[in-house]
């Protein structure tokens, strides 16, 4: 397994479409997934075909195991890509397909056939390895996409670009797959990122926002869709004289935030709305009950007259609560703990 | 009542299109005593015109003229047209834009408008009554139209498939050999198709540009079949040497007539 180093990597579009990927930093350890999150448009594809060497690199570095390999061929680079939206080839059926990657490096014809049959058993494709790419749906055409790169034995890196999007459980498969293999998964899903990296680099408008943990990120995110991997609570709320006040409540800022008075989304997480520890006490309601990890659906009656359009909150209680019961429960939030955003760009403030 | 129609129509266009071939086939096969009867069925079924024509130089002369010629000039603008079209689809470069109309004005000129010019110059190169003198002019016509059908058949193509070849591990060579190549195959087929039907079918070069059995393709020699009396047609041989000749662009028609399709509607559908 390699190990990926971007240095200030900047790289440009497919069609000449100019810089769109601007000084990425980041490093990604022997073995370690790392998940790229960010909107379509945001570099995903730019940043993967500048790893594979298929992107004009105009400035920057990258390091495969502590080599500069910028200038290196896309075969020398010994990395295995799954594209977008590119289909098998449409020449070959899809024994073949699978086969190409092994057949180009030269592997011997017994290995090769012993190769396919593995991953086309591994990936629900062994009926139809005597069929054309034609012949096969959507679906069964992305898994023949990632084939080609689970058949190659040992490439240094995998590098998936929205693998497999019409298929959750063969993506949990796939990820299982990949555990312990240096990995760059590309997603448009925050959601799927947390899932399924180790860390999660954030990309935005072509830069680099973020890079953490799916904890860290959940942490100290830097804008709402960040936020808004781990479960979230979004409320309106409107800053006012040192003070947060919201429909449930009022909460002393703690914190100095550079902003004129005005309105913001607040985000409070589940874990930081308990019965115990320090904090604001604001009495909610028991709703439908609670989920097996302790999170409990409770409701505020500000917040139904509030037209939110979610109108309760989650919240992790450590008592047992009853479902259905009308019990107010009086919850602790401390102020520090709640998160602002902007209302217009969901920047965390 | 629509599909009456649709069947009398389709039998009309039918008639149409075979009887000629079969009145000729018919005459091909009659005796020199019987091509006059104006029968479509031959009353007395013979293989000899079939087998004057073989025996004579005029014919087999001519006939290894036209597959040489008709060769040589598909081979040649296949080659050029191949990198020309992939050029014309893969890169960027000034003036681009007007190729292709460019081309389209060479194929359109008329034959006959040219050549008479072409015999003066031909004469004065030496050219007159070789295969380059019709080779050259054929390319003319042949260059431009492979162009053209090889330009929208790679418009169509997945090049991204390149790309994904490299990503496989292919270098750059690999990728071109493995994967364009067998993606293109259809369309170099179906060019190479056209051009070799239009050389082989040409009749005003052929008759224009030659004089002997040097360079004289079959179109243009059964023009100068002798017949069995003075001032006779020799119909039954130019008939059986018509047939010989179509056979061939028949057969190929037919065998890739999928292709052919599809490479000609290449760019409508993406593969």
């Amino acid at each position: 397994m390699t190990r990926i180093e971007l240095d200030r990597l900047s790289a440009c579009g497919p069609d000449g479409r100019g810089v769109v990927l601007h000084d990425v930093s980041l490093d990604v350890g022997e073995g370690e997934v790392v998940a790229i999150a960010g909107a379509s448009g945001s570099g995903k594809s730019t940043l993967l075909r500048a790893l594979i060497g298929l992107a004009d690199v105009p400035s920057g570095q990258l390091r495969l195991d502590g080599e500069p390999a910028t200038d290196w061929a896309p075969a020398e680079r010994d990395l295995a890509m799954v594209f977008q939206d590119h289909a098998p080839y449409p020449h070959l059926r899809v024994r073949d397909n699978l086969a190409l990657p092994l057949r180009l490096a030269g592997v011997p014809g017994g290995v090769v056939a012993r190769r396919v049959a593995a991953v086309a058993e591994t990936l629900g494709l062994s009926v139809h390895l005597d069929r054309w790419p034609r012949q096969l749906s959507g679906g069964q055409r992305q898994r023949v996409a990632v084939g080609r790169v689970l058949v190659r034995t040992a490439p240094g890196a995998y590098l998936l670009d929205e693998p497999l999007s019409a298929d959750p459980a063969m993506r949990a498969r796939l990820r299982g797959l990949l555990a312990g293999r240096t990995t760059l998964w590309a997603t448009p899903d925050v959601a799927e990122a947390a899932a399924v990296g180790d860390r999660v680099a954030v990309l935005r408008a072509g830069r680099l926002v973020q890079v953490g943990t799916p904890q860290q990120l959940a942490e100290r995110p830097v804008s709402l869709d960040v936020a808004a991997m781990a479960p979230l609570n979004v409320l309106r709320g409107t800053l006012a004289g040192g003070a947060l006040r919201l429909p449930i409540g009022t909460l002393p800022m703690t914190r100095p935030v550079d902003r004129p008075p005005g309105e913001v989304l607040v985000g409070i997480r589940p874990g930081d709305l308990t019965e115990r520890g320090e904090g604001v006490r604001i009495p909610l309601l028991v709703g439908d009950g609670a989920a097996p990890d302790g999170t409990a659906t409770l409701r505020h009656p500000a917040l139904a007259r509030a037209a939110e359009e979610d109108p309760s909150l989650s919240a992790v209680l450590q008592a047992r609560v009853e479902p259905g019961g009308r019990r107010s429960v009086p919850v602790l939030l401390d102020p520090a703990r709640v998160l602002l955003f902007d209302p217009e760009t969901g920047d965390a403030l | 009542m629509r599909r009456l129609g649709w069947y009398a129509g389709s039998a009309a266009v039918l008639l149409v299109a075979v009887l000629p071939v079969a009145w000729i086939l018919s005459l091909s096969l009659k005796s020199p005593a019987t091509v006059t009867d104006k029968r479509l069925w031959p009353a007395d079924p013979t293989l000899e015109n079939y087998r004057s024509i073989f025996g004579s130089a005029l014919f087999t002369r001519a006939l290894v003229n036209s597959v040489g010629i008709g060769l040589l000039s598909t081979a040649l603008a296949v080659a050029l047209a191949t990198p020309a079209a992939y050029a014309l689809t893969r890169l960027h470069f000034r003036g681009k834009a007007l190729i292709l109309p460019l081309t389209l004005a060479v194929a359109v000129f008329p034959p006959v408008a040219i050549a008479g010019p072409l015999f003066d110059l031909w004469r004065a190169l030496r050219l007159y009554d070789t295969w380059p003198g019709l080779v050259i002019p054929y390319l003319s016509f042949a260059l431009p139209l492979a162009m053209w059908t090889l330009t929208a058949f790679f418009r169509g193509l997945p090049w991204e498939m390149e790309q994904a070849a490299q990503a496989d591990g292919a270098t750059p060579w690999q990728a071109f050999r493995r994967v364009v190549v067998p993606l293109a195959r259809p369309g170099v087929l179906t060019a190479a198709i056209l051009v070799f039907f239009f050389a082989w079918n040409d009749f005003v070069f052929a008759i224009s540009l030659t004089s002997s059995d040097r360079s004289r393709t079959v179109p243009a020699a059964l023009a100068f079949f002798p017949g069995d009396e003075r001032l006779s047609q020799p119909v039954g041989s130019i008939a059986a040497a018509a047939v010989v000749v179509t056979v061939p662009v028949l057969v190929a028609a037919l065998v890739f007539q999928r292709r052919l399709v599809a490479g000609l509607t290449a760019g409508v559908v993406k593969v």
